[in-house]
């Protein structure tokens, strides 16, 4: 399809003014969206509100107050926000927005579905409109219209990319089947979803900054990798009838994971939506859960139930079931899981591992190496270092690198012309080398000094690093 | 499946240019008349919160351009409405005869559930300027009764007379549409594991 690339809106004049949006807000750039929602007091405030929720009484009243909640198109500092995420009804009606309360939003979000229908009604598609430094990017995924509204400078594919990811949560929650049912119900949306806000703003804060989601790859603990297998040995070993998949997580990081079933392989994405609700809920730490959870890329017409449990202050079990009476089976099977964990004595190293996983480019030793990023084409795993200096120092500089990575990442895979198998970009703050094969993606940077002989030899010295050294991926 | 959260209603509103149909939602969100006559093109959209009995409501109003070349807003506009108000100036008869037209290309192109019971309410405008009066209340009256009963209100978005009520019965009855809705969420579905599609026997 082509893309539908619209300059000037001219069919749709609203009496909310979209044109604000052209403002020069965005010279305000100390105001950095990505913010970390995920600071202890909302944790609180997640934990207060799924407390209230159980107290049906208190679903009016008891929800706390959302940052950024009393914003809307008639306050100024609304449009100052750099990258604003909508998810709205085909037919108009709001159902979330980032910044703001969607219903005080209900006349922008209808601007924003006409123009989407004006271009479905001559059977095509709105994927993008220009305006400014702004880009309005629209998915439509019957019956949800999700649009993001950033000055980012972002390339196309990656916000898309992100609202991809934010449609799954959705489902995730739901479910298509059920999303459609509602639809034709004209029941509003917004009553099934409650408390999903939390998730859906800290999902978003996190396609914004995590680089395995960038990679549509899933991170993997640095850990030894004998220790790997023997803990990979014992989630296959405690198995039951209803068991399809065992996860065992730190964080957003895989340690090892087992299928038990024929069945295909749970994606990266679905696995990001998992450890997002896990990292959201503080009160899954405090003891034995079991959800019912929509896991949209493996199957989106029905729920899993999956068994969430902390072994560990930071490693944390998830047991996937296709039936909702095995919550007492699989209870047993953490019982399990955990004495063969600490019978084999692999808790301490396991739990060492934990608290020291991360690294840096100096672990590699490749000389003048300022930042990598790795995947596993094969596995989807992928692995990269923590930032250091000059990256480390300033918040703006990790997000610097983060948008450089999107723009490359974007033109090695999406570009329309043959995949490239090397790429070579240098800049005045950085030299960045690409190599993609089948099996792998490496993206290493370097500064902008360094000689071309210089970074390639660092270069293939990382790469036999990568392959030689066995625990900072999965095998 | 009670649930004590904002309501929210799609409203739209039909007819043909020139009827009004801005001034009143202006009229009727703003409490302003302007005199002057500016065609809408494709869409305004106008938000009023309003309580209806002990519940709070928030009106999404669609104001449709009444000229058909600015009609071009495609599907999204009928889509998901829960009431559709049809305006016509009392002055121009022409105006009242449309609101057949106006009506069925609403019910085709928003296709709802009970087109029977679908919540309209019909708006015969311009009111103030009664001596030039060519459609009588009777007539409309009886064309209203003609498709199910649909409310009436002679308005004047000029003088404000009867804009408040018209829009106060017009969330009434689309809210009534929502009551009679339970929906049923089935929580545990069984998947089924699926086969792994056959490997090709390489490594």
């Amino acid at each position: 399809m082509e893309d539908t690339k619209i300059a000037e809106n001219k069919t749709t004049t609203t009496t909310t003014t979209m044109t604000n949006n052209d403002s020069n807000s965005s010279s305000n750039s100390e105001i950095d969206n990505s913010v970390d929602n995920l600071g202890g007091g909302d944790i609180e405030d997640l934990s207060n509100y799924i407390l209230s929720k159980i107290d049906e009484s208190s679903t009016a009243t008891g929800r706390p107050a959302r940052k950024y909640s009393e914003q809307d198109t008639s306050t100024p500092e609304w449009f100052d926000h750099k990258k604003h995420f909508f998810i709205l009804s085909f037919s108009g009606k709001p159902i979330y927005s980032r910044y703001g309360d969607e219903v005080a939003l209900n006349t922008f979000m209808a601007s924003l579905s006409a123009m989407s229908s004006f271009v479905e009604s001559s059977n095509d598609e709105l994927r993008y409109i220009t305006a400014g430094n702004y880009q309005f990017v629209f998915i439509q995924k019957n019956p949800l219209n999700l649009v993001c509204i950033a000055n980012t400078g972002e390339p196309y594919q990656m916000i898309k990319q992100q609202l991809e990811y934010i449609h799954a949560l959705i489902i995730s929650v739901l479910t298509q089947s059920n999303i459609k049912a509602v639809f034709e119900a004209k029941y509003d949306l917004r009553d099934l979803l409650g408390g999903t806000d939390k998730y859906l703003d800290n999902f978003i804060h996190q396609t914004n900054s995590d680089f395995s989601i960038l990679l549509n790859s899933v991170n993997c603990l640095r850990l030894n990798n004998n220790i790997r297998n023997s803990i990979t040995n014992i989630l296959s070993n405690r198995k039951c009838d209803s068991l399809l998949f065992s996860y065992l997580i730190s964080g957003n990081k895989l340690i090892s994971s087992v299928k038990h079933k024929k069945t295909p392989s749970l994606k990266s994405q679905d696995i990001h939506i998992v450890m997002n609700y896990v990292l959201s809920t503080s009160s899954f730490r405090e003891s034995e859960s079991w959800i019912p959870i929509c896991l949209p890329n493996y199957n989106n017409t029905g729920f899993l139930h999956l068994y969430i449990c902390y072994l560990y202050a930071d490693v944390c079990l998830l047991l996937f079931s296709n039936q909702a009476e095995s919550f007492y089976q699989l209870s047993e099977i953490k019982t399990m899981i955990s004495k063969d964990l600490e019978q084999e004595s692999i808790v301490d190293e396991l739990n060492r591992s934990v608290a020291l996983h991360d690294y840096t480019t100096s672990f590699t030793d490749v000389p003048n190496l300022l930042h990598f990023l790795y995947k596993n084409r094969s596995s989807n795993y992928s692995t990269y270092p923590i930032f250091s200096p000059p990256y480390s120092i300033h918040k703006k500089e990790k997000k610097r690198l983060f948008r450089l990575y999107q723009h490359i990442i974007n033109h090695v895979n999406n570009s329309s012309n043959k995949p490239h198998k090397y790429y070579y970009h240098t800049s005045a703050t950085e030299t960045i080398i690409v190599a993609i094969s089948n099996h792998h993606e490496l993206y290493a940077t370097f500064s902008p000094l360094e000689t071309k002989k210089n970074v390639f030899e660092s270069f293939t010295l990382l790469l036999q690093w990568i392959t030689k050294d066995n625990s900072i991926i999965i095998q | 499946m009670a649930t004590k959260k904002k309501v929210l209603l799609k409203v739209i509103i039909l007819g043909d240019s020139g009827v009004g149909k801005t001034s009143l939602m202006n009229q009727y969100v703003n409490k302003k008349f302007s005199n002057q006559y500016k065609a809408t093109i494709g869409a305004d959209f106008l938000t009023k919160e309003l309580m209806v009995d002990d519940r709070v409501v928030t009106m999404q109003i669609w104001d449709t351009a009444g000229q058909e070349r600015f009609q071009s807003l495609g599907v999204a506009f009928y889509r998901g409405a829960d009431c559709c108000v049809l305006c016509y100036d009392v002055n121009v008869a022409k105006t009242f005869e449309n609101l057949d037209s106006w009506r069925d290309e609403f019910l085709i192109q928003a296709g709802p559930r009970d087109p029977d019971n679908f919540p309209f309410v019909v708006l015969g405008n311009k009111i103030d300027l009664e001596n030039q009066r060519v459609v009588s209340q009777k007539r409309a009256a009886s064309w209203c009764q003609s498709k199910g009963n649909i409310p009436y209100f002679e308005t004047s978005a000029k003088e404000a007379i009867n804009v408040e009520q018209a829009f106060q019965t017009i969330a009434r009855n689309a809210i009534k549409l929502e009551d009679g809705l339970v929906f049923p969420i089935p929580t545990n579905i069984q998947v089924i594991p699926e086969p792994q599609p056959a490997k090709s026997g390489c490594c």
